[in-house]
């Protein structure tokens, strides 16, 4: 068991190491920096020595070297606009993003999960074809064109929410926070329900599969013939088996959310990452865009790697070893 | 109001009282009636086998006493009492309270929640329905086990269902089944996912457990052989109809009804062989007439002796890795087939038997090529048939071809049956259309299907068709050779029999060779001229069907001899004595060196395996 | 030859014999799955016959009349004297005719796109699973690879570095998209070329290639299809976000995404149908796919309730 541990963040490892190559890679493929950073009233020996500065003059394995070396000691550059460390602008606007999708993952199981288990016990009931259409609806609906429905309706005209910002924030563990304050609840819940409704579809359909699949299972049976109550043969017996792939879908795209939050923050003027993230392709900020994408690439390696383990947890039929890929 | 607190009536009085009951499944239009009118009783300790093949509505029967069948899509007529006590008018709280209490029932397979312990899944019983505390549960769990005689029981409770063997799997659901002392016992078809071996030693506990027990038991099962082994009575059901009920030895010795005697002459019986040389076809009867079907085939001629041989295998050998751990190392190999020798003579059948894990069609998908194997020589009338210098796929098709075991997956089902017959004839032969039409009309009236099948697609078929499809597709190319892998295990009794008399045939008038895998000893009585018995990898016995049979020599070969059920009610009092063997697994660590191979001849051209490591820890 | 046919449980089998009808049939059954099917046909139709449907090209500038800009729907054209249905947009744009031509670039985006990736897909994904060994763990890592990133931030980041376009967008999509098709592709072809059918005709010496296109293909379709229809649903909600977003396409070409992206800041000043009526036009196209997709999936998996 450690051993595969050991094993597989091997592999976790090896992935960052991909992904500092494709970034780099990608990165400088983004305009002429150059041109960006110097500007154009610059005299040639100027020009000449802002780019030995940048090491721009230097053979592209080097700057890659130098990129990698800035990496070990969480040195990702100053960005061209704040003219702070990429990496601290980032990590302000870390906790409202994973206050947001955090919420809305727990928002998406919430009524995901039920509504799931109610159809998939009861496949012909008008209520069951009611929820299983307007799951369709549900992830339909762009993201995007939901969020500004959610504002023109609750916000404009009912006046119910508020449509932008975090609103009175609780600094914990040095971190601020909006779920603590009642203020800031009622400008989260907009955003995260917003976020959560496409992922709130997937676990619904999930769900209902499940329970379609284990239902005619003969351990279904044999939990009916041993005389167990429906209640629970259905919460003991079937929930268990049915919640396994939920749980491990759940976990594996909660990245998925963070980077749909990208469209969330930008409707609610939400501070987050992803917010800034596009605000920094608009503005070529080049050391931002780094800094962010070497942080989703770390924290879905990181997720990816807490589901494998969770998983095996959970299902006694898979053995660690054995899940190289799904 | 729990049954077992009442008294107990009368010893004659029925446990269990079926009468009139007809169960219907909700279709486009209307109710489809899958059983009809069906009428029986259970006495107290009675043991009633209900026998039927797929679609007789045995199993239905089963579950609508149960309450199992879901009452939106199915509707139940007729009564059902227990006891005296209706069961069809009870709510469906109460007859959770009957169920698996005074009346419980175990399934087929895997019908243990992969997601729970062993233990847990049998306390759960223990506390939900006998009320006992979680100690008191653990300790009756045990002695649960230890009655169904599973070996170091304490330590199984932390197992998760899938760390079992089948067999084991399938006691643990008997235990479950006896947790509350129940008075009746219902068994759907318990032993036929499992190995004969295995099969015989769950059918001697269940025997024992009702002893014990002094329960009833309404055994549901397609297996006449067990039928005659275990029931006291016997109904016989056939699409929905009870047709006929009476006491085992009535049913065999004198059955009235047309379809139960078309259905006992289709059984192979074990030893009914004795004293003959040669494959006998089955002598069967019409089930609607209860007349013996016309032109039953006179007895194949011998194979040519001293001919020289059609297929050559000599020492096969053939390894799987197994690998796991860190870095996904090799950690040891599955030898699935280790040093096997034997050749077929043109016109003989060979049949090479064992059980799961033996190799058998292991060896057959390496002479078919579909396996790559690691070392020996395959020889097919001089080509060399596999390995990296065979002959090319397009001879190697004329000469040799196979007959899979599932009959709806070996056909495409995008091509119409015309098509699939015409296929390998436009790739192989420089035929003009109308000689392949031709062609494809005489294939499908060789195996007895209307040319006008052509047309159809193979869903259109039921699955002895299809099977007979699958043989003119192999047929074909008019080979020499005709390897059937399990072809006839998937099929039912009546149409199982059929098949093997199309094969005989096909067989004498074209002077094949059949290479037949089974695990059915009583199958392969029928239709060998030889026989080859596998265990473990190799060949432990090989010889004339007729000296194997009458002379077995190898501990295996006797053990499975014993094993087979055999469809005659006055043995039924023969007890084979409990023990709760596994079969062994071919897994072996990196670098293990077999042994070489030592055979002994016994008899003329009978060998015995002389290597007293390869044998059942039980013979 | 004389062969008895006394099989108990010949009549059982189906009488149907035309598969293809048979499905047409219980298509048709469900009357949401119609719903969506006929709606699906009116936006594609609508969106061929764009310039006979609508009376003005919202991109030729001469047609355009400024002093009919943010009219209400139902007001009348002050140049032409007829009403526009939709209103009109800050530069005078009439808002069907300017849905109707973004319908044509979001739908082409959207198909094009998914059957690129879907060719690219299929292709990798049923040779993975008929090839088997090295090659196949190659495709097989570089799907869990790929898939391992949200689509949303890969496509982000294709066009940050490529900039905005119809290409880049339809490149990006496909590069997204590909690896869904791949890893449906190789597990159905797993299942599939497991089953006897496909070794019955390895034996009766059919070529490899024959095996792959004539037996293997067919019989993968159905699930691919299922998986095609949703991913073109999903190819139009992406490319509606990118260009909401800004990075999708340009503004020359507006797709029913910029056109709501452009009505998003007159929205709370009360002229809520630049931006709702487009994207309604998104959300019942959406929907319409949709819903097909859902049915085509009951259709050809058939789950048999018992």
């Amino acid at each position: 068991m450690f051993a595969s541990i050991l094993q597989r963040v091997g592999q976790a490892v090896f992935v960052m190491f991909c992904m500092t190559i494709v970034v780099f890679i990608g990165m400088n493929l983004i305009g002429n920096p150059i041109d960006l950073l110097i500007s154009p009233n610059a005299t040639p020996v100027e020009r000449q020595r802002l780019i030995a500065e940048f090491g721009l003059d230097q053979a592209i394995w080097v700057q890659y070297w130098r990129f990698l070396v800035g990496l070990a000691h969480l040195d990702l550059g100053v960005s061209y606009i704040f003219n702070e460390p990429a990496l601290r602008v980032i990590l302000q606007r870390f906790p409202a993003t994973m206050e947001l999708a955090l919420m809305a993952t727990f928002l998406s199981v919430l009524i995901g999960v039920p509504l799931g288990l109610y159809a998939g016990l009861r496949p012909y009931s008008p209520v069951s074809r009611l929820i299983m259409t307007s799951s369709i609806l549900g992830f339909s609906l762009p993201t995007f064109w939901v969020g500004m429905m959610f504002i023109l309706l609750f916000s404009v005209q009912l006046g119910w929410l508020p449509s932008s910002g975090r609103g009175e924030t609780v600094t914990v563990f040095g971190m601020q926070w909006s779920f603590l304050t009642l203020d800031g609840l009622s400008h989260l819940l907009l955003p995260a329900l917003n976020l959560a409704l496409f992922k709130a579809s997937l676990i619904l359909r999930l769900t209902r599969a499940g329970v379609a699949e284990v239902l005619p299972q003969d351990y279904v049976r044999l939990a009916h013939a041993k005389g167990l109550s429906a209640r629970r043969v259905v919460y003991v017996h079937v929930l268990k088996n049915v919640m396994i792939p939920v749980v491990t879908v759940v976990g594996l795209e909660f990245g998925s959310v963070i980077a749909f939050s990208v469209v969330t923050e930008t409707i609610f003027a939400w501070p987050g990452m992803g917010k800034l993230i596009i605000d920094s392709i608009n503005n070529l900020d080049r050391p931002i865009i780094v800094a962010y994408l070497m942080i989703i690439v770390l924290l879905f390696v990181t997720i990816n790697l807490v589901v494998d383990i969770l998983y095996t947890v959970l299902d006694p039929r898979v053995q660690f070893s054995k899940t190289g890929k799904r | 109001m729990a049954f077992s607190a009442q008294l107990r009536p009368e010893e004659t009085q029925p446990i269990l009282s079926v009468s009139g009951l007809t169960t219907s499944f909700k279709v486009a239009r209307g109710w489809k009636p899958v059983v009809r009118n069906v009428s029986f009783d259970i006495g107290p300790r009675e043991t009633l086998a209900v026998v039927g093949e797929s679609g007789s509505g045995k199993s239905v029967t089963a579950m609508s006493i149960m309450g199992l069948l879901n009452p939106r899509t199915s509707l139940i007529e007729g009564e059902i009492r227990f006891d005296g006590t209706s069961l069809t008018r009870l709510s469906d709280a109460k007859i959770r309270r009957v169920r698996g209490s005074d009346m419980s029932m175990i399934f087929q397979d895997a019908s243990l929640n992969p997601v729970y312990t062993v233990g847990f899944q049998l306390t759960e019983v223990l506390r939900l329905k006998r009320g006992m505390s979680r100690s008191q549960a653990t300790e009756e769990a045990v002695t649960l086990l230890e009655k169904v005689r599973i070996p170091a029981a304490r330590k199984r409770l932390g197992d998760y269902p899938h760390q079992l063997s089948g067999g084991m799997r399938q006691r643990v659901a008997i235990a479950m089944a006896l947790a509350c002392k129940p008075r009746l016992l219902i068994a759907d078809e318990p032993t036929t996912a499992l190995d004969v071996t295995i099969q015989a030693q769950i059918i001697e506990l269940i025997k024992l457990l009702q002893d014990e027990e002094h329960m009833s038991v309404m055994f549901i099962t397609h297996d006449m052989g067990v039928v005659a082994e275990v029931a006291d009575r016997t109904a016989v059901m056939f699409r929905g109809d009870l047709v006929e009920t009476g006491t085992t030895q009535e049913i065999f010795a004198r059955p009235r009804e047309a379809y139960t005697k078309a259905l006992l002459a289709s059984i192979p019986r074990l030893g009914s062989m004795n004293g003959t040389d040669f494959p006998q076809p089955f002598e069967l009867i019409d089930h609607r007439t209860g007349e013996p079907v016309a032109a039953a085939a006179t007895p194949l001629p011998a194979a040519p002796a001293g001919s020289l041989s059609l297929l050559d295998v000599d020492q096969l050998s053939l390894r799987f890795d197994v690998r796991g751990g860190y870095l996904n190392r090799l950690i040891g190999r599955v030898h699935a087939v280790e040093d096997v020798s034997f050749s077929i003579a043109p016109g003989e059948t060979l049949s090479l038997v064992g059980e799961s894990g033996s190799g058998k069609s292991t060896t057959a998908r390496a002479i078919m090529g579909l396996s790559s194997m690691v070392r020996g020589d395959i020889r097919l009338g001089g080509l060399v048939a596999a390995g990296p210098k065979a002959a090319p796929r397009s001879v190697l098709c004329r000469k040799q071809q196979m007959i899979f075991q599932d009959p709806f997956a070996s056909l495409d089902p995008r091509f119409r049956v015309g098509d699939l017959l015409a296929e390998p004839l436009r790739l192989h032969l420089k035929l003009q259309e109308t000689e392949i039409e031709q062609k494809v009309v005489a294939l499908l009236r060789d195996v007895g299907l209307r040319p006008d099948m052509a047309q159809r697609f193979p869903h259109q078929f039921s699955g002895g068709q299809r099977q007979r499809i699958a043989i003119a597709r192999a047929l074909a190319l008019d080979p020499q050779l005709v390897v059937a892998d399990e072809a006839v295990s998937a099929l039912d009794v009546s149409v199982k029999a059929q098949v093997i008399n199309l094969m005989m045939e096909i067989q004498r008038e074209r002077q094949l060779s059949y290479l037949f895998i089974s695990h059915d000893m009583a199958v392969v009585e029928r239709i060998s001229h030889r026989v080859a018995v596998m265990y473990l990898g190799r060949i432990v016995e090989i010889g004339p069907r007729r000296s194997v049979f009458e002379n077995p020599s190898h501990p295996y070969t006797r053990q499975l001899m014993a094993a087979a059920p055999v469809p005659d009610p006055s043995r039924r009092q023969l007890r084979r004595g409990l023990v709760a063997d596994e079969i062994r697994s071919p897994i072996r660590p990196k670098g293990f060196a077999p042994a070489l191979t030592r055979m002994i001849e016994v008899a003329p051209d009978h060998f015995v395996l002389d290597l007293p490591d390869h044998a059942p820890e039980f013979p | 030859m004389p062969v008895d046919l006394v099989d108990p449980f010949a009549n059982e089998a189906e009488e149907t014999a035309r598969p293809m009808r048979d499905l047409i049939r219980s298509y048709f059954r469900s009357p949401i799955g119609t719903f969506g099917l006929v709606l699906m046909v009116l936006i594609v139709l609508a969106a061929v016959f764009a310039p006979f449907l609508s009376f003005q090209n919202p991109y030729d500038l001469l047609q355009l009349d400024i002093l009919d800009g943010q009219l209400k729907p139902g007001e009348t054209s002050a140049a032409y004297g007829y009403p526009y249905m939709l209103g009109t947009d800050d530069q005078g744009r009439d808002m069907f005719s300017a849905i109707l031509y973004g319908l044509r670039i979001s739908l082409g985006v959207g198909i094009l796109s998914a059957t690129t990736a879907a060719l690219i897909g299929a292709t990798l994904g049923l040779v993975a699973a008929y090839h088997g060994g090295r090659l196949e763990s190659i495709i097989m890592r570089l799907v869990d690879f790929q898939l391992s990133f949200p689509t949303i931030l890969v496509a982000l980041m294709i066009l940050a570095v490529m900039g905005k376009g119809i290409g880049n967008v339809i490149l990006a999509l496909v590069l997204v998209e590909w690896a869904t098709f791949a890893r449906t592709a190789r597990g159905v072809g797993l299942v599939e070329s497991r089953k006897d059918y496909i070794e019955a005709s390895h034996v009766l010496g059919v070529p490899s290639w024959r095996i792959l296109l004539r037996h293997l293909l067919p019989n993968c379709i159905p699930p691919l299809i299922v998986i095609a229809t949703v991913q073109v649903a999903r190819a139009i909600s992406l490319e509606a976000t990118l260009s909401f977003l800004g990075v999708g396409v340009p503004i020359t070409e507006p797709s029913l995404g910029l056109l709501i992206s452009n009505g998003y800041q007159y929205m709370f000043s009360g002229m809520y149908w630049m931006s709702v009526f487009p994207g309604l036009a998104l959300l019942v196209t959406i929907v319409a796919i949709n819903l097909v997709g859902d049915r085509l999936r009951d259709v050809l998996n058939p789950r048999k309730d018992t």
